[in-house]
């Protein structure tokens, strides 16, 4: 059993700085609005991974393990649910200059994904869209601040 | 334009910015002293002369807040101290056996610690800090903040609007009466002052201490009928020991030269006294007085909407428990987490007074149903007999100076990672019924499993076999 959704957004900015700010897992806790919490203890690559707390599921932790790494351009992260996983594939292009299009792909595999269908996938699929429009706003201040201390 | 005034810049009101950032458009800090450029000590913030130790549970917070600071710390020489492998402590029950555990603490100075959060956190263009600007009262009515009023130096008195105030302006908080002015009920406050009292000092550790020298803590100990006594050496940055020596009402400790060394050997081992008298004192002796602990129940009040508090602010422990800071790293993250959650929306204030109350709830209990025992204690807190407590509370620390798993329970509360109320297993609850199996460790025994410290104390002996407690 499959549950899926997509959802893209084009952002201003470049594609280095949007690969620095979404490799770097402890810091997404600080601009994502999904995220409560985050960590990881492994560098950013296949076989590597983390974990986070999400404003969805409070209190506890999700893990996932890097399962694909095209640095630039996209990222996937496997994580376990209940009879089977979850699948999230993030995908960074150039869409003409200075702006970048965001897109996530999030499929749930197994058992599961009929009632993570049901009571979850609509509030993280919300909470994607806020996440591409935060990364947006990140991007700049990012930007500013490098600016400001150079 | 979206604002937030963040009144007091310590690190509750450094912290608490950051978490606002992500939320308003603009976030001014209001902040009575002056940052110094370097790490130093400032007026505002006259406990930094004193031994600071942030908790493993606070040091998590931090990162969440400001990730890559625990790595600044100690790139600039923090020491991080498990409790089982690099710190000796004798508890009101005896010398800690060592454990390999990974509860631990950090140890630098304060001055270090609040200079790398705000270069951590004030690179933010969203931040302003406005320095050497006090505020005077609130902005408002009592069903809504809309701002502050402050002056700085010989101006008159200003107001600036914004859409949400939080106070972070520490233990001397004057919120509870601007609240007042403004219509708001009376803020119920608790308090426990056992007459606790620091004198402390920083030294230059001699040039044979071992790098990974450990820190020592010598607890007070209630309910002997005697005043508590106690001390806390820990290693700092740049090759600097700090002591802070520990009394409560009537045993408090002296500020004086002789007197300052006099009580280091009096409390319940004199080894912190033997390891000063080998080491160069910096500076003069620091006292801190008036450390009382001090519980406002925010979460109680109807709360004018667009205002909340943290921090020292709400709750003040007894700096023997090492967790104010990592409260205020908590209420900064509960504010994180509630502005993702709902925004600025109407009764944030309140969703955040109760999750800091949640956090606060299991130390402040422990702090004033341990402090309660010291004598001539003061306070408003109708407290039961608490025997049964006070039993289980011995026999607790007496196992536990035995007992790995114990230990590892009692590490995890104190590092503030896991609750009180969560710890406790069958095997551990079955350890605590049996009751102690083991005659306890002999100082000379207690000292021996740290050899740093037969080392440095071996060019000239001392006798370290007393124990008072
Ligand atoms: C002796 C001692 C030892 C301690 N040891 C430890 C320890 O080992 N571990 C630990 O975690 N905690 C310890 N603490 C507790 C810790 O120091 C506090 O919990 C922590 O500093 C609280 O931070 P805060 O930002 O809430 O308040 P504060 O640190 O008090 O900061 C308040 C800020 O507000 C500013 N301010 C005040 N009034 C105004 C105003 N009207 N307008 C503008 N600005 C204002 C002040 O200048 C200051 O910068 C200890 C405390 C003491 C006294």
């Amino acid at each position: 059993m499959l549950h899926a959704f997509d959802e893209s957004a084009t952002i201003a900015g470049d594609l280095d700085a949007i690969w620095r700010t979404v490799s770097d897992v402890a810091g997404w806790s600080t601009w994502d609005p999904h995220v409560l919490e985050s960590g990881t203890d492994t560098p950013f690559e296949v076989g590597g991974g983390g974990w986070t707390i999400s404003r969805i599921v409070k209190g506890r932790r999700s893990y996932f393990k890097l399962v694909e790494v095209d640095p630039g351009r996209g990222y996937t992260t496997e994580s376990p649910m209940p009879l089977g996983k979850m699948l999230i594939i993030n995908k960074y292009e150039q869409a003409g200059p200075g702006l970048v299009k965001l897109s996530r792909r999030v499929e749930v595999h197994g058992g599961f994904a009929p009632v993570y269908g049901f009571f979850w996938a609509k509030a993280f699929q919300a909470d994607t869209r806020a996440t591409f429009e935060e990364l947006g706003r990140e991007i700049k201040l990012r930007a500013t601040r490098a600016e400001t201390s150079r | 334009m979206t604002r937030a005034i963040v009144i007091g810049g310590g690190l509750s009101g450094v912290l608490a910015a950051t978490a606002l950032s992500h939320h308003v458009d603009e976030v001014t800090v209001i902040e009575s002293d002056k940052y110094p450029e370097q790490p130093a000590p400032r007026r505002g913030m006259p406990q930094g002369r004193q031994n600071h130790m942030l908790t493993a549970g606070g040091a998590h917070a931090l990162d969440q807040l400001l990730p890559g600071t625990t790595d600044l710390l100690f790139a600039a020489g923090a020491h991080k101290l498990a409790m089982g492998r690099n710190i000796l402590t004798l508890s009101s029950e005896g010398w800690f056996r060592r454990v390999d555990d990974d509860a631990f603490f950090i140890a630098c100075s304060r001055n270090l610690l609040d200079h790398i959060v705000r270069q951590q956190a004030l690179t933010n263009p969203v931040i302003t800090v406005l320095q050497e600007t006090k505020a005077t009262g609130l902005v408002g009515t009592a069903s809504r903040v809309t701002g502050i009023r402050y002056e700085k130096g010989t101006e008159p008195e200003q107001t600036l609007t914004a859409d949400i105030v939080v106070d972070a302006t520490g233990s001397r908080s004057k919120t509870p009466q601007w609240l007042t002015e403004l219509g708001v009920a009376e803020l119920y406050e608790e308090f426990l002052d056992a007459g606790l009292a620091y004198a402390g000092r920083l030294y230059e550790a001699p040039a044979d201490a071992a790098a990974d020298f450990p820190g020592v803590l010598i607890q007070t100990v209630p309910n002997t009928g005697k005043p508590g006594a106690g001390a806390a050496f820990m290693p700092q940055e740049d090759g600097r020991w700090i002591v802070s020596l520990i009394g409560t009402a009537g045993g408090q400790p002296p500020t004086g030269e002789e007197g300052f060394m006099e009580f280091a050997r009096s409390v319940g081992n004199p080894i912190v006294g033997e390891l000063m008298a080998r080491a160069t004192p910096i500076g003069e002796i620091k006292g801190s007085r008036g450390l009382a602990n001090r519980r406002r129940y925010f979460e109680r009040l109807t709360l004018p909407e667009g205002f909340l508090a943290l921090g020292d602010a709400v709750t003040v422990l007894s700096p023997n428990y090492a967790s104010g800071m990592s409260m205020a790293a908590f209420g900064a993250l509960a504010l994180r987490s509630q502005l993702k959650s709902h925004g600025l929306e109407p009764g944030l204030g309140k969703k955040v007074q109760l999750d800091i109350a949640n956090k606060v709830a299991g130390p402040w209990k422990s702090a004033t149903s341990t402090d309660r025992w010291f004598p001539g204690v003061r306070t408003n807190i109708k407290l039961g007999k608490g025997t049964v407590e006070q039993k289980l509370a011995v026999r607790w620390s007496r196992v536990a100076a035995e007992h790995p798993g114990l230990l590892k329970a009692t590490y995890q509360v104190a590092t503030l990672q896991t609750p009180q109320n969560k710890v406790m297993t069958l095997p551990l609850m079955g350890a605590l019924l049996r009751g102690p199996q083991q005659t306890p460790l002999t100082p000379a025994e207690a000292l021996a499993q740290f050899p740093q410290i037969g080392k440095l104390l071996s060019s000239a002996p001392a006798d370290l076999s007393k124990v008072e407690h």
